[in-house]
C-alpha cells in the first residue's frame, strides 16, 4: 500500500508555465518532492487540455474572422508592412476591450498575453501562413502541455476493466450518491465532481497497475472545490445507496484536500 | 465547414458479440475471402453507421460525458448495434473458422487502412480549411482533432499488431470505440452538425493520451509555432 500526492489543474498550470504569478511559490512546493512523486489522474489531465483548447479555439477563430473582414474592407493583410500589421493586431485587441463582463475580461487578458507572445512572428507571415499558423496552434500547445505533464508528474489511471460490471455499478451509484449529498457538484462544479469520483475510484479499486493506496492527498488552489469537498465529507453518505456498502464513507476518510502554497 | 469528402467509410466496425466466441480452428484459406467480404460490408453498411453516428452525436450534445448513458440511450444504441450486426452474420460465420492470429491480422489491416484513408485526405482537408473565409470555432480546431485521431488510431493499430491475443482483443475493442465515437465527430463536422463543446471535449480526451504525428508545416509557420509554447500560462488563475 502506498500514499499518493495528486494535483489539481491550477497547480499543474502554475508548475508548467513560468509566467504565472504563482510560479515561484509552486516551484518551492515542487522542490519538496522527489522526481515524479507528484501525480495527476486523467480527469485533471483532460481538464488541462480542455481549458487550453477552449481559449485557443476562440482566439484563432476571432483573429481569422477579424483578418478576413479586414481584407474585405480595407488594405489586404498581405499588402501591409510589419508596422501596419502590428497596428492591425492592436485593432483586433481593441475590438475585444469594450466588453465588461468577467468572462470577456478573462478572454481579453488571454488575447492580450497571447498577442504579446506571438506578435513579432505574426507580422512576418502572409495571410495564408497566418491561417496555417492558427490551424496548427492548438496542436502545438497541446503537444507541449502533454509533454510537460508527463516529464514532471507520474500518471495514476484508476483501475477500470471493461468487463467489470461491479465497478461500473459502483461508479454509477457513487455519482447518484454524491449528487444526492451536494447538488452544487452537478451544476457549477461538474469537473470537480468528476475528479472526486476518479479519486474515490483510485482509493477503492487501486490503479491500472494494480497498486492500492492507503491515502490520497489532493492539492488544489480552488476554494470552491475545498468548500464542497468538506461539505461532502461532513455529510452522512450511509443514508444513501446501500450498494456503496460504506465504500464512499471510507474513501472520504482517507482522501484529503489541501492548498499547496 | 471545410470539405472532408470521405470516399470510403472511415468507421472500422468490430462485431463485439460475434467475436467474443472462442475462435480456435485454423483455416488460412478463408482469410482473403473474409477480408474481401469485410471490405464490402464496411462499404455497404455506411447507412447503418451513419444512423449510429447521428445517435452518438445527439448523446454527446445532451451530455458531454459520452459514457454516461441512460437506460433509454443504451437500449437505442444496442438496437442500432444489433441492426448492424445482423448484416454481419455471414461474415461472422467465416470469422469463426479463422485462427486468432488470422483474425488479428485481418483487423490490423482494416484499422491500418482507416489510418491511411485519413492520412491521404489530410492535405486536401488542410487546403479546404485554408481557403475558407470566416471560421467557426469548429473550423479552427478541427485540423488538430483530425491529426490526433490519426495518431491515436495509428498508435492503437501498432499496439494491436505487437500484442498477444488477449491484449490484442482488449485493444481491438478500444480501437472500435475510438473509431466509432471519435470518427462520428468528424462526420458531424462534415455535415455541419458539430457543436464546439462536443469537439472541445473529445479533442481534450484525445490529446490527453496521444501526440499528433509530425505533419509538414511551412518553415516560417513552424518557427512561429515554436515561439508560442507558453501561451496558456495566463489561463485558470484560481
Amino acid at each position: 500500500m502506498a500514499s499518493a500526492n495528486l494535483l489539481d489543474t491550477n497547480v499543474v498550470f502554475d508548475l508548467i508555465y513560468p509566467d504565472r504569478p504563482r510560479y515561484k511559490k509552486a516551484l518551492e512546493f515542487y522542490k519538496n518532492f522527489k522526481n515524479l512523486e507528484l501525480s495527476i489522474e486523467p480527469k485533471v489531465n483532460i481538464e488541462c487540455q480542455r481549458v487550453t483548447v477552449e481559449f485557443i479555439g476562440k482566439f484563432s477563430t476571432d483573429l481569422e474572422n477579424f483578418l478576413s473582414h479586414r481584407n474585405q474592407r480595407s488594405k489586404r493583410w498581405d499588402q501591409l508592412n510589419p508596422k501596419q500589421r502590428s497596428d492591425a493586431l492592436n485593432d483586433f485587441l481593441n475590438t475585444h476591450s469594450n466588453n465588461n463582463n468577467s468572462h470577456a475580461k478573462d478572454i481579453l487578458s488571454f488575447y492580450t498575453y497571447t498577442m504579446k507572445t506571438i506578435r513579432s512572428n505574426l507580422v512576418h507571415l502572409n495571410y495564408i501562413e497566418v491561417k496555417e499558423y492558427l490551424l496548427n496552434l492548438s496542436s502545438e500547445l497541446l503537444g507541449n502541455l502533454r509533454q510537460q505533464i508527463f516529464v514532471r508528474f507520474s500518471y495514476i489511471i484508476p483501475y477500470y476493466a471493461i468487463d467489470k460490471e461491479e465497478i461500473i455499478r459502483f461508479i454509477d451509484s457513487l455519482r447518484e450518491s454524491i449528487l444526492g449529498l451536494d447538488k452544487s457538484f452537478s451544476s457549477s462544479q461538474k469537473e470537480d465532481f468528476n475528479i472526486l469520483v476518479s479519486l474515490i475510484q483510485i482509493y477503492t479499486f487501486g490503479d491500472s497497475e494494480s497498486r492500492r493506496y492507503d491515502s490520497l492527498l489532493f492539492y488544489t488552489n480552488d476554494e470552491n472545490f475545498l468548500k464542497s469537498f468538506n461539505k461532502l465529507k461532513n455529510s452522512d453518505p450511509s443514508l444513501n445507496e446501500k450498494l456503496l456498502d460504506g465504500y464512499l464513507k471510507k474513501a472520504l476518510e482517507f482522501i484529503s484536500f489541501e492548498k499547496p502554497y | 465547414m471545410a470539405e472532408l469528402n470521405f470516399q470510403e467509410n472511415i468507421f472500422t466496425p468490430y462485431p463485439l458479440k460475434e467475436l467474443s466466441k472462442d475462435l480456435k480452428k485454423k483455416h488460412s484459406k478463408w482469410s482473403p475471402v473474409v477480408r474481401k467480404m469485410i471490405n464490402e460490408y464496411v462499404k455497404t453498411s455506411g447507412e447503418g453507421f451513419s444512423r449510429f453516428s447521428d445517435l452518438l452525436i445527439k448523446l454527446m450534445e445532451d451530455d458531454l460525458d459520452i459514457y454516461n448513458f441512460t437506460k433509454e440511450d443504451e437500449d437505442e444504441l444496442k438496437r442500432e448495434f444489433e441492426n448492424i450486426d445482423k448484416s454481419f452474420k455471414h461474415i461472422s460465420v467465416l470469422l469463426d473458422e479463422m485462427s486468432e492470429h488470422e483474425q488479428k491480422k485481418l483487423w490490423v489491416d482494416k484499422y491500418d487502412s482507416t489510418v491511411k484513408t485519413l492520412y491521404k485526405l489530410r492535405s486536401q482537408f488542410l487546403k479546404s480549411l485554408l481557403s475558407k473565409e470566416l471560421w467557426k470555432e469548429t473550423d479552427s480546431l478541427i485540423l488538430t482533432y483530425y491529426d490526433y485521431l490519426i495518431s491515436t488510431m495509428s498508435d492503437l493499430t501498432r499496439k494491436i499488431d505487437e500484442s498477444h491475443t488477449e491484449d490484442a482483443n482488449k485493444l481491438m475493442t478500444i480501437a472500435s470505440v475510438v473509431s466509432l465515437v471519435y470518427g462520428s465527430v468528424l462526420l458531424a463536422y462534415d455535415r455541419d452538425k458539430l457543436k464546439t463543446e462536443v469537439l472541445v471535449e473529445r479533442l481534450s480526451e484525445l490529446s490527453a493520451y496521444s501526440e499528433p504525428l509530425n505533419f509538414k508545416v511551412n518553415k516560417k509557420v513552424k518557427s512561429a509555432l515554436e515561439n508560442s509554447k507558453n501561451i496558456p500560462s495566463c489561463l485558470l488563475r484560481n
